[in-house]
């Protein structure tokens, strides 16, 4: 081979080699423009679909299929704690006409309360209580007080702190059943979900009742999900980008958090925009093509959470102070993509498609929950 | 810094250099050599400086950036140490051939050129441009005096410059996904 040809062959691998860059990991990263004003619009239409299709007993529309015209008899409680703890985050954002709608949702989960004894409450609709519905429900309640400053629910607040702590293993893990028949948590098994669920239920709890020492369990579970959660749970790559644990984080930041801590939120908020940042190269017109559909709204959803809350950490921790900017960079980007794939209003569009994120022609009230969430906690770094 | 350092000498890879060209020619020109010694580093440099403006004109951030970057670096690391050099070709007549071809494809290789971008963005184009000088200068003195280096040793040590290549690749990868 002579010098020229050796040329030639590595410039055309070097053109070849950028086109499949460009195509794949170094694809445009795509940011629409958000207005705040749009991002607060896109929460309410997302608030208006979980509303418009609430029952009038407060139970939600789970989900929509809008090609067969259709939705499911599937229900899921935690999902249904989640939607109402959206609301009343909406409400304490200033949108208080949601209130009544969230204390029907509300109202549907305390007739689904069962007392364990010992004033413990736990909620369910079977013989076994998942942590992730009475967290949920709990963090729904602290923000309804935080809303209304209405103390009634206080006692069931602590009851539902009770069972999340009775739920608690040794090394600070969380168990992620009880069975009501035997009396007791069932063993061995966890949950990626609920664990940061019960942290961010029983930070509050802490806020509302700081004599009662819900903060020493919280700091436990904390501790287990910034140091031994994701191997335990076989997470790779660590960490879980568990939004959960980052309103945890920024609920606990005037606690006094270890080093430890703040690397563990440093290493969530780097997920978190690794994920945004490989979203937003859906945007161009390939996108789909080299990078997948778009996630679910949901999905999306817990980014902006996720980012949102751990830039209100750093905003009061300057040892995260290097990361206020790309955060809010980031987290305006991933505003702007999710809003772009919301269901406008239109004549043809119905009810159960207005204000929705649809994956695979289906929308679920998580997806409208998180995104709606989301959507708030993005607010402050929009224009 | 020593990252940069060690990814600039990984990545031109002066072992690579060394067996580039074949040694049955009695040429001793020593002005093409330079030349092209000097052309890939002022690219390497320039491509460091201009390094916010080609992420602009790409549209990715630093960490999408180096996300890609480690991978080109590692895979180009894999292929040394896998397959060794490329075949050594004969010297270009023409002394500005020689020139262009010690340039590209030899010393500027596409984990060089990537890393220049990447160093550039991180740690100013000052740091880019010593550490890079050290190696391409490395790599360009490899070159012009393979007649004397050990050949066994040269393809033994581009293999291990290419292991060396991977694992800053995979650095630099991790490092792009840690990225805000």
């Amino acid at each position: 081979m002579t010098a020229g040809r050796r040329t030639r062959r590595a410039l055309a691998t070097w053109v070849l080699g950028a086109g499949v860059m460009r195509l794949t990991l170094w694809a445009p990263e795509v940011c629409p423009d958000l207005a705040r004003s749009e991002a607060r619009a896109a929460a309410r239409a997302a608030a208006e679909w979980i509303v418009g299709n609430q029952d009038d007993d407060g139970r939600y529309l789970y989900d929509f299929h809008r090609e067969r015209d259709e939705s499911s008899d599937d229900y899921n409680l935690v999902r249904h704690a989640g939607v109402t703890m959206s609301l009343y985050q909406l409400v304490l954002g200033g949108e208080g006409q949601y209130l009544d709608e969230a204390d029907r949702g509300l109202a549907w989960m305390l007739e689904r309360t069962r007392d364990l004894g010992d004033g413990t409450v736990a909620f369910t609709d079977t013989d076994q209580a998942k942590l992730g519905a009475s967290a949920l429900l709990l963090v729904s309640l602290a923000h309804r007080r935080l809303a209304t400053a209405d103390p009634g629910h206080d006692r069931t607040m602590r009851g539902l702190a009770a069972f999340v702590v009775g739920q608690q293993r040794a090394d600070g893990s969380m168990l992620d059943l009880y069975d009501l028949d035997a009396g007791r948590p069932v063993p061995d098994r966890t949950s990626v979900f609920a664990t940061g669920e019960a942290l961010w239920g029983l930070a509050l709890v802490h806020e509302a009742f700081p004599h009662l020492g819900f903060d020493e369990p919280a700091w436990r579970i904390l501790d287990h999900l910034a140091t031994a959660r994701d191997e335990d749970e076989g997470i790779v790559p660590p960490p879980w980008p568990d939004q959960w644990a980052a309103y945890s984080l920024a609920e606990m930041a005037e606690w006094g958090l270890q080093d430890r801590h703040v690397t563990y939120a440093r290493r969530l908020a780097e997920r978190f925009a690794m994920i945004a940042r490989f979203d937003a190269q859906r945007g161009t017109w390939y996108g789909s093509l080299t990078h997948g559909p778009a996630p679910r709204g949901g999905g999306v959803g817990t980014w902006l959470e996720g980012l949102g809350a751990l830039r209100m950490l750093a905003l009061v921790d300057g040892r995260l102070a290097d990361l206020r900017a790309p955060m809010a960079e980031t987290l305006a980007c991933a505003a702007g993509n999710l809003a772009d794939r919301q269901v406008d209003a239109g004549p043809r569009v119905s009810a159960q498609e207005q204000g929705a994120w649809f994956y695979d022609d289906l929308t679920r009230m998580d997806d409208q929950q998180h995104a709606a969430s989301g959507m708030l906690l993005a607010e402050p770094v929009l224009p | 810094m020593i990252l940069a350092l060690l990814g600039f000498l990984s990545t031109v890879n002066p072992a690579a250099a060394a067996v580039a060209l074949v040694r049955d020619r009695r040429t001793d020109r020593p002005r093409s050599v330079t030349a092209g010694t000097v052309g890939a580093l002022l690219v390497l440099v320039a491509l460091a400086a201009a390094s916010e403006p080609v992420l602009d004109a790409l549209d990715i951030g630093l960490g999408t950036y180096r996300l890609g970057a480690g991978i080109v670096i590692a895979m180009a690391g894999v292929r040394w140490l896998v397959a060794g050099p490329v075949a050594a070709v004969p010297e270009p007549e023409d002394d500005r051939r020689l020139a262009g071809f010690v340039a590209f494809p030899v010393l500027l290789t596409p984990g060089a050129v990537v890393l220049a971008v990447s160093v550039g963005a991180e740690h100013g184009a000052a740091t880019a441009a010593w550490t890079a000088a050290v190696a391409v200068v490395l790599a360009g003195l490899a070159l012009y005096v393979r007649r004397s280096l050990p050949h066994l040793l040269m393809n033994s040590l581009v293999r291990l410059l290419g292991a060396a290549a991977t694992v800053v690749g995979v650095i630099v990868a991790v490092d792009g996904m840690r990225t805000l």
